[in-house]
């Protein structure tokens, strides 16, 4: 598999490694059914069992129910909110929670794939703290001042062609109270699905899998950007696990 | 890879759905996300034009204590708040003291002031009182002989 990626010229702008074309997937399929008696990832609900990461429990601990003012709610935000105490909006956790799960299962599927994670995040406090998880598990992170185009014109800005991430993780989608990060809205023009943390302020219709929740206190980024990085590991080792066993 | 670059029609999904349909996109040059979209598609579509949901008044979160709390605010007690300090709040003891003394056959108002004053007087014994790692070094000595209450008294 990683022979025929490497093999591949990059062409275009946005080069995706055909790892998942029907062809190798093909192969793939048929090498795995003479050694174990399965499967296909995509056929299991909960392939990397990401379920078992949390729990609701956790994330109250993480604080992950509490949103802003009710006078600052965004009404595609409604379906999520549980109820407003003293006029500050709680967040329903089991909502949360499966909208987390789904995520989560995502991203373990797209580490499996090779795919490339990035993750944003505009709220300096925890800044560090996502660029060390993305380190950590041996992708990237943006979250600096967002040049436009580094997404829609990047083959100019970076000089030569330029591989776009395969899936974008956003800790906050907002650049400040006001406005939405430019890159949910150049991810969704460039075809590449997105999860982002929407708080009860933030527009969840452009995030391809939105999950509900405080995005603004430490203690639940730290449980966000855990969460994600086991997500990846699993997906990477089952990855690695696979490659082995196929070459 | 050809895309269409208008994020506000459908969805990421369906452009690239119908960009493989007409051709426009070969089967295997389809993204790396394509098939785990297609197996797990997100619980509501992530589409830019939706319509607005429904307008349902949002509910308010109220607890019987509430009323006890609100009766104890609006005398001016437990107000105040540590927020460095672990330990239950003010507000908190004060209603565990009422629920206490609630089987007394006193007035609502009397009781309010009994537990201020047990719950005060509790507080202002936990305030004095100072305790020490090693309770055989000196300043342990000093503290145990000193009367923190009067010590602006001659």
């Amino acid at each position: 598999m990683i022979r025929r990626c490497l093999i591949l010229p990059l062409r275009n702008g946005i080069t995706v490694c055909r790892n998942n074309s029907t062809a190798v997937a093909e192969q793939a399929e048929s090498t795995q059914e003479s050694n174990t008696p399965a499967k296909n990832p995509l056929d299991h609900p909960d392939y990397f069992q990401v379920h078992n990461l949390f729990t609701v429990k956790d994330l109250f601990d993480a604080r992950v129910h509490f949103g802003h003012k009710e006078g600052s709610l965004n009404e595609f935000m409604t379906p999520y909110i549980y109820g407003s105490r003293q006029g500050h909006l709680i967040f329903d956790l089991d909502i949360t929670a499966e909208h987390l799960r789904k995520a989560l299962n995502f991203t373990a599927h797209i580490a499996y794939r090779g795919g490339i994670v990035c993750f944003f995040n505009r709220n300096a406090l925890n800044a560090h703290l996502v660029e060390k998880t993305a380190l950590e598990c041996g992708e990237y992170a943006h979250t600096r001042f967002w040049r436009g185009g580094i997404f829609t014109n990047a083959d100019h800005q970076f000089g030569a062609i330029t591989r776009l991430p395969d899936l974008c993780i956003f800790l906050n989608t907002q650049n400040n109270i006001l406005n939405q990060h430019t890159a949910v809205r150049d991810s969704a023009k460039l075809l590449i699905p997105t999860i982002g943390i929407v708080d009860s302020n933030c527009n969840p219709n452009l995030i391809t899998y939105p999950v509900p929740g405080n995005d603004d206190t430490p203690v639940a980024i730290e449980l966000y950007c855990k969460l994600f990085k086991a997500a990846i590991t699993r997906g990477k080792e089952a990855r690695m696990k696979f490659l082995q066993e196929n070459n | 890879m050809a895309t269409s670059r208008l994020e506000r029609i459908g969805t990421i999904f369906s452009r690239t759905e119908g960009l493989l349909l007409r051709g426009a996109m070969k089967p295997d040059d389809r993204p790396l996300w394509f098939d785990i979209y297609k197996a797990f598609p997100p619980t509501t579509e992530p589409k830019f034009a939706r319509p607005k949901p429904e307008n349902k008044p949002i509910r308010q979160i109220l607890y019987k204590e509430d009323i006890l709390r609100a009766k104890f605010h609006a005398k001016g007690h437990g107000l105040s708040s540590n927020m460095f300090s672990l330990n239950e709040t003010y507000t908190k003891k004060l209603i565990q003291k009422f629920e206490q003394l609630k089987s007394e056959s006193i007035s609502e108002e009397e009781l309010i002031e009994k537990c201020v004053t047990a719950v005060g007087s509790e507080r202002q014994t936990e305030a004095t009182k100072t305790t020490t790692k090693n309770p055989d070094s000196v300043s342990s000595h000093v503290l145990n002989e000193a009367n923190l209450k009067n010590i602006f008294k001659e």
